[in-house]
């Protein structure tokens, strides 16, 4: 039972880094420096949990530095029309060579009080299931979900009959990395509690395959982060058992990344299509 | 100005009164062309207003001003006898212009009913679509249009999508609609009920502007007045549609005689090049588009398939040509069974393809005029022997053709994505005829090209079955498939009629056989 | 806004120009932003990173041999680019290359040179390969996101050194967090009077007939059409499974190369570090160079003396954290990244 709480905490991750990315793919841009966003994040909400020996203060500093890396991304693909592949490829490594650097001297645990949980549940892991309703609810109920979804349709469309694409992906665009920013607070500064060059460890990257093999579907994406959540944690547990092969586990979820990426893969090509189909591409609205 | 004001203002208007007047309209493009030139034009409240013209006539640019997407260089716009400056489509829809597009402008993976509600000022932040859909129902009765609300785009046909997209502009307060082509894609069907709808819509006070190119019969049946533009300029209006006579009608439009003239040269015929058997693939939706196509076409002979577009001939072509794979029968091509070949044997062993999608699978825009030469000819052994690219031989050959051709462009080194549309049609023609090729597939030989470079290329197909090459046509346009084809098949929902010669058959013939008579 | 983007027409040699004058001064801007928060006269810090990499023979020395496995990932990066495909592998692909060679050279550890460094040449480029293979394979077979497959493979094949060295089958017995080391006949000889491996000029050498082959032959023709527009490529003939498939697996067996270079040529032992980023830094390499595989030489040559030996000396002499390096790589991208869209468009006022 105490995997699952811990599963649960450790899906927290996964649930809100991955709802960011989800809401802007909606829009038709993917951000593959998610976790160049969730690091920097990360790091800024350890340093100012750190100062202000105070979580929230961290977490809203975190929040803060995901927006702007959300308004940097958005600037590079959408105003200045770059690639949407290689602004995030520019953002992730910005963002590891950025927090390796800067984050050498916080490098060790958080000297600052923790975040009270409920059961050892963390308060954020309800705060993730509520957006997963509530975006879920945003993207098919309301009219402005709607026009989300169409700017990941079929843009030239949608500007056609009057909802601004642009305004519409700069919205998605940041909102998503504040979210993403939040989850890498989370890890930093509530999960952790430390800081280190490599704490995120991949899982980031590891959210945005999710995205995929939720088929964009908010609900989806709970069941996937909450069985990534628990595989993650047993698979730390387990290497305490005696004999473990450590390395070999920690394998594993980064392998059932890939399976989770083939599976989506082969839905594909049966012809169902859930992806936006306008998703990476460029728009060009002068045409 | 009140948008709110304008809309009631004409809902107010009687029948026969002026509900649009377009005054001095001109418009220029950059680059020098003169689109509209000082166009005086009035709808009114309750007519069907044709709007005739050849392409480059200056119908689009017209239209697009009425409906804000384009500013006018001079000119006024009055809408129910009040200036009014359209500034975006946005603004126009406000003023209750709507338009709908040939080309859909809808989303596939949305129902027909979200796509009505999609950016519609009038639906609030949780739209009830019950409601909504209520709603359009009515107007779909009112109009006699039937069409499932739930179902997704791509699920619905052309005729169908059009009626989605007219709904979605009489459910935004549309009362003066603005189409273009409406009858293009229609099966003859499709295209009666259409024109009764207008008739019915037209009866609610509504003004409908149709821009045909030249759909004669549809124009004198449905339209109250019509109006020809010809380069720019208004020619004429019309009140008394049924005194015209086509003829009238077709001199306005062209301002010369139609070239009918082009000689079909007598070719003795070689040995069958391809033959096809009982031949059978399905669509991207899974459901059959080709079924049982036999045919067989032999050296110097060109075979003409006649059919509105949507009844299989993407999907024959593509089959042919190794696009698509089949799901049973044969293709026997130079001898060899290529049903399963790769698209690159077909290449080797002659078979070139001109498609209807130009710019993303002729050629590569980002590469120059002579790499693309070299890209049609990878596999044909032309310049491309064993592993290495003989560049001499390539440029020799691209120099020829690039004159051949008459390409107008700096030279062969030019990058393919700036030229224009006329000599990008030619340089697809002269790629897939530089190289030893045996066998043509040709589709949608000269639509939407201006006169010199349809005549030339009408030219060049002579020229290469003089040569001996078999060529394959996909033409909607009877007259061309008369003059240019020696045996026409009619091509209907995915079957293929037996090929006549075209001496022995009439446009009604095929007419009635592409409609499925 | 009193700015607009319009479509630009042709990229004139003048445009080229101001956009690498843009980001050079940029990367400038920023690295003095940088020198600032570490309380460092930027002048100073700029002259160490070229001293750091050109300044005497010794450090000239280090340079040319780093740059062979650079040149190696950027290239990996460089190949399957030019076929519309992004290979973040290479940094696994480079462990893989270790692994293969390693492995080897402790199985046959008592062949004589002549036969177990070739042996291990194609250890390496078979390991590497495979390792590729699989993200190829997907790709071409079911369309999969290379990107993210590549990467998460970089990950796995970290652990997989970890789990052969640390405490695994390939351990040295003294204990400490390496492979066993690789005997003598396994080590790469060194240009004489040098340090230098000779695998420096397999890495030129794989270069320069990159360049050719994307020149003169049909399969490099095939790779660039391909990478340009995939529809007009299939159309024509070209056969885009064996374009993925080529492309992914040979930029996996070239950053191979570079695993085997600083294994049996540097280290001499599989170990962790064996690269820390330098995959990463093949990427932007590769995209300094405009994807052009001679213009790559240079590039890595000139980048490797300021990034990663500069980035050294100023960590040793002038006492910057370490990452410093990596952060380099971080900012130049972005500096790069940016003025880019000038490319396609001028910048106008409304």
């Amino acid at each position: 039972m105490g995997i699952v709480i811990l599963g649960m905490n450790a899906s927290t991750i996964f649930i809100i880094a991955g709802l960011g990315e989800l809401f802007s793919q909606k829009s038709g841009v993917i951000n593959v420096g998610i976790e160049g966003v969730m690091s920097i994040a990360g790091l800024a909400a350890f340093i100012g949990a750190q100062t202000a020996g105070n979580v929230w203060i961290g977490m809203i500093v975190g929040v803060l530095a995901g927006g702007l890396m959300g308004l940097v991304h958005a600037f590079f693909s959408i105003s200045l029309r770059l690639s949407q592949i290689l602004s995030g490829l520019g953002i992730w490594l910005f963002g590891i060579g950025f927090t390796s650097y800067y984050g050498r001297t916080f490098t060790g645990p958080l000297m600052a009080p923790s975040l009270k949980s409920a059961f050892g549940l963390t308060p954020l892991f309800f705060l993730g299931i509520a957006i997963i309703f509530f975006f879920q609810f945003l993207l098919q109920k309301t009219h402005f979900g709607m026009k989300v979804r169409a700017a990941g349709e079929v843009p030239s469309v949608t500007d056609a009959w009057g909802c601004s694409v642009v305004k519409i992906r700069y919205l998605c665009i940041v909102v998503g990395s504040i979210l993403s920013g939040l989850s890498g607070a989370y890890v930093t500064i509530i999960y952790s509690e430390l800081w280190s060059a490599g704490v995120i460890a991949g899982r980031g990257w590891i959210s945005l395959a999710l995205v995929f093999s939720s088929l964009w579907t908010p609900i989806f994406l709970l069941g996937t982060s909450l069985l990534m959540g628990i595989l993650w944690v047993s698979m730390f547990s387990a290497q305490m058992l005696p004999g473990a092969p450590t390395f070999l586990m920690q394998m594993i979820p980064y392998s059932v990344a890939i399976l989770s990426m083939i599976a989506y893969s082969l839905i594909r090509a049966k012809g169902k299509t859930f992806m936006p189909s306008a998703l990476g591409e460029p728009y060009y609205p002068e045409d | 100005m009140n948008e709110h004001h304008q809309k009631n203002k004409i809902r107010e208007l009687k029948k026969g009164e002026i509900a649009i007047e377009l005054r001095g309209i001109t418009k220029r493009y950059p680059g020098g062309v003169l689109a509209n030139d000082g166009i005086n034009l009035e709808i009114r409240a309750g007519e069907i207003h044709g709007l005739l013209g050849e392409n480059g006539a200056g119908k689009t640019t017209l239209m697009r001003i009425l409906v804000g997407e384009v500013r006018p260089d001079k000119g006024e716009i009055y809408i129910g006898g009040e200036k009014v400056d359209i500034r975006s489509p946005h603004h126009a829809r406000n003023m209750s212009i709507g338009m709908v597009h040939q080309q859909r402008k809808l989303i596939p993976k949305f129902s027909a009913i979200e796509n009505i509600l999609l950016g519609d000022p009038a639906t609030s932040i949780f739209p009830n679509i019950e409601k909504s859909k209520k709603k359009v129902r009515e107007l779909s009765e009112k109009f006699d249009f039937n069409v499932d609300l739930d179902a997704k785009l791509w699920q619905l046909d052309a005729g169908e999508a059009q009626i989605v997209e007219i709904l979605k502009v009489l459910y935004s307060g549309a009362t003066i609609i603005i189409m273009d082509e409406p009858t293009a894609g229609l099966s003859p069907v499709q295209q009666d009920k259409l024109l009764a709808s207008l008739k019915k819509m037209a009866r609610e006070s509504l003004a409908i502007v149709p821009f045909v190119t030249h759909k004669l019969p549809i124009v004198t049946e449905v339209c109250d007045r019509i109006t020809v533009l010809r380069n720019g300029k208004l020619i004429n209006t019309s009140d008394s549609i049924s005194e015209l006579s086509k003829e009238e009608l077709a001199d306005w439009m062209v301002g010369k005689k139609v070239l009918f003239d082009l000689k079909k040269p007598e070719t003795e015929l070689g040995p069958v090049l391809i033959e096809v058997e009982n031949l059978s693939a399905l669509n991207d939706q899974g459901e059959p588009a080709v079924k049982n196509v036999s045919f067989s076409i032999q050296e110097g002979e060109i075979l003409g398939i006649a059919g509105v577009a949507g009844n299989g001939q993407d999907e024959l072509a593509e089959v042919l040509t190794g696009l698509r794979k089949p799901t049973e029968g044969r293709i026997i091509f130079r001898g060899e069974d290529i049903t399963h070949a790769s698209i690159r044997r077909r290449r080797e062993l002659g078979m070139a393809y001109r498609s209807a999608d130009v710019l993303e699978r002729g050629v590569i825009g980002d590469f120059s005029i002579l790499e693309n030469f070299v890209l049609s000819s990878l596999y044909t052994q032309d310049f491309c022997r064993g592993m290495l690219i003989d560049v001499e031989c390539a440029r020799g050959i691209a120099e020829k053709e690039f004159t051949n051709f008459e390409i107008r462009a700096p030279n062969i080194f030019t990058t393919v994505k700036n030229l224009s549309g006329g000599n990008l049609s030619k340089l697809i023609l002269a790629l897939e005829f530089s190289w030893s090729s045996k066998f043509l597939i040709d589709q949608l030989v000269t639509q939407g090209l201006d006169v010199a470079t349809t005549e030339y290329i009408r030219k060049r197909l002579f020229e290469a079955k003089k040569c001996w090459k078999a060529i394959m046509l996909f033409s909607k346009d009877l007259d061309e498939i008369l003059m240019m084809s020696d045996k026409i098949a009619p091509i209907y929902e995915g079957e293929l009629g037996k090929p006549i010669p075209s001496e022995r058959t009439n446009k009604r013939e095929i007419g009635a056989a592409i409609i499925g008579k | 806004m009193g700015l607009s983007l319009q479509r630009r027409k042709d990229t004139g040699t003048k445009t080229s120009l101001i956009i690498v004058l843009i980001g050079l001064a940029l990367a400038i801007l920023s690295f003095s932003i940088v020198f600032f928060t570490a309380r460092i006269n930027p002048i100073t810090g700029f002259k160490e990173i070229f001293l750091g990499g050109f300044g005497d023979a010794y450090v000239l020395q280090q340079v040319v041999k780093d740059t062979a496995p650079l040149l190696f990932v950027t290239l990996a990066f460089l190949l399957p680019s030019r076929a519309g495909l992004w290979n973040i592998g290479a940094e696994g692909q480079f462990f893989l290359g270790g692994v293969g060679a390693t492995g080897i050279a402790l199985a046959f550890s008592h062949q004589p040179s002549i036969v177990l460094l070739p042996l291990m040449v194609l250890g390496a480029i078979a390991c590497a390969g495979a390792w590729a293979f699989i993200a190829a394979y997907l790709k071409a077979k079911i369309n999969i996101n290379e990107i993210v497959i590549t990467l998460f493979l970089n990950w796995i094949a970290l652990l997989l050194v970890k789990y052969l060295t640390v405490g695994g089958p390939w351990m040295n017995p003294e204990g400490r967090s390496e492979s066993k080391a690789i005997p003598i006949a396994g080590r790469i000889p060194i240009v004489s009077g040098t340090n230098i491996p000779v695998t420096i000029f397999f890495a030129i050498v794989a270069a320069v007939l990159l360049y050719f082959i994307f020149q003169k032959t049909r399969a490099g023709f095939e790779i660039k059409a391909y990478g340009h527009n995939p529809e007009a490529g299939v159309k024509a003939g070209i056969n885009a499974k064996k374009v993925i498939l080529i492309s992914l697996t040979v930029g996996g067996m070239l950053a191979g190369l570079g695993g085997f270079h600083q294994s049996a040529g540097v280290i001499g032992r599989l170990r962790y570090d064996l690269t820390s980023g330098w995959g990463y830094y093949g990427i932007l390499f590769a995209l300094l160079s405009k994807n052009n595989p001679l213009w790559a030489i240079i590039v890595t040559f000139l980048a490797t003396g300021l990034l990663v030996s500069g980035a050294q000396s100023l960590q040793y002499d002038l006492g910057m954290g370490s990452g410093i390096g990596l952060l380099f790589v971080g900012v130049i991208i972005i500096c790069f990244v940016i003025p880019q869209f000038l490319k396609e468009y001028k910048v106008t006022r409304k």
